[in-house]
């Protein structure tokens, strides 16, 4: 059903409106973009990845210098007990 | 990995697959498709908000949208279909963002001689001159957005009269009105433009 012309499924009223002939110099109206267009899209979108990369890693960074702290704390403990183990085998 | 040139021998149905799939970082098949559709995307910022200074950025502010929606795209129509979508929801957040800034009322001194709420009548003045296309950009400038909006979304984008009655938040109706006394509106200065030209 051509939405330009009344139907029979709106018969009178006002959503049987004739809206006339569409413009046809509009249809294909374009507009030449910047040459650097491509560039700023490309530009935009890598700093917002970036953006959130780096937000990601705000939140985990602390979490991972913790665990690190926490296993060469482990690390230093556990030697320090082989070590006092092993003198009073001696 | 895809060559440049396999990519752009591509349908934009598998194009668009090949941008959602692709690895992090790799906007090459993302590229494709917008140069398949920058120029229309460009010209109807441009035709919407009237403004020639922000159409490109409102443009790249499209496509930076869609990429980032790509995932949640479900391809139930085409990509063109989509970022057009996407173009006249941002198009028409600006034009309100824009209005607001300018919202003042017309009974306070000085407002109504202030360049903001007019119309420019260089607006008019210029469809004399320049070719076709330069006269069918200054008309539609001269038109006012409440009837340039809803003739713009038919006659270039092609949305439906329902599409264009959601979009806007009117009826089904006024939609219908306003494209019709848009059109009416467009023929009669185009033709006057045309004649005043041939004048010239």
């Amino acid at each position: 059903m051509n939405e330009e012309t009344a139907g029979p499924e709106n018969p009178g009223g006002e959503e049987s409106l004739e809206t006339g002939e569409p413009i046809e110099a509009l249809s294909g109206l374009i507009e030449e973009p910047a040459p650097e267009f491509m560039n700023r899209v490309r530009n935009r979108i890598n700093r917002k990845v970036l953006a959130v990369q780096v937000t990601d890693l705000s939140w985990t960074a602390p979490i991972l210098i913790f665990m690190e702290w926490l296993r060469m704390f482990m690390e230093w403990f556990g030697s320090s007990s082989d070590e006092s183990g092993g003198s009073r085998d001696e | 990995m895809c060559r440049i040139r396999d990519l752009r021998s591509l349908p934009e149905e598998e194009l668009l697959e090949a941008a959602r799939r692709g690895p992090e970082g790799d906007l090459r098949a993302f590229d494709l498709l917008v140069e398949r559709h920058k120029a229309r995307v460009v010209g109807n910022c441009r035709y919407l908000t009237r403004s020639p200074d922000d159409a490109q950025d409102l443009a790249q502010e499209v496509f930076v949208k869609a990429f980032f929606g790509l995932g949640s795209f479900e391809g139930r129509a085409s990509f063109g279909t989509w970022v057009n979508r996407i173009k006249v929801n941002h198009c028409l957040n600006f034009i309100k963002k824009r209005d607001r800034a300018v919202h003042v009322s017309l009974e306070e001194p000085g407002v109504k001689e202030a360049k903001e709420v007019r119309v420019p009548p260089e607006a008019e003045a210029k469809t004399v001159q320049g070719g076709e296309r330069d006269r069918i950009r200054e008309v539609l400038d001269s038109m006012p957005d409440t009837l340039r909006i809803p003739l713009i979304l038919r006659d270039l984008d092609g949305l439906s009269y329902q599409e264009i009655a959601d979009t806007l938040s009117v009826g089904l109706s006024a939609v219908k009105m306003r494209i019709k006394r848009g059109r009416e509106e467009f023929r009669r200065k185009f033709a006057k433009a045309g004649s005043e030209a041939e004048r010239n």
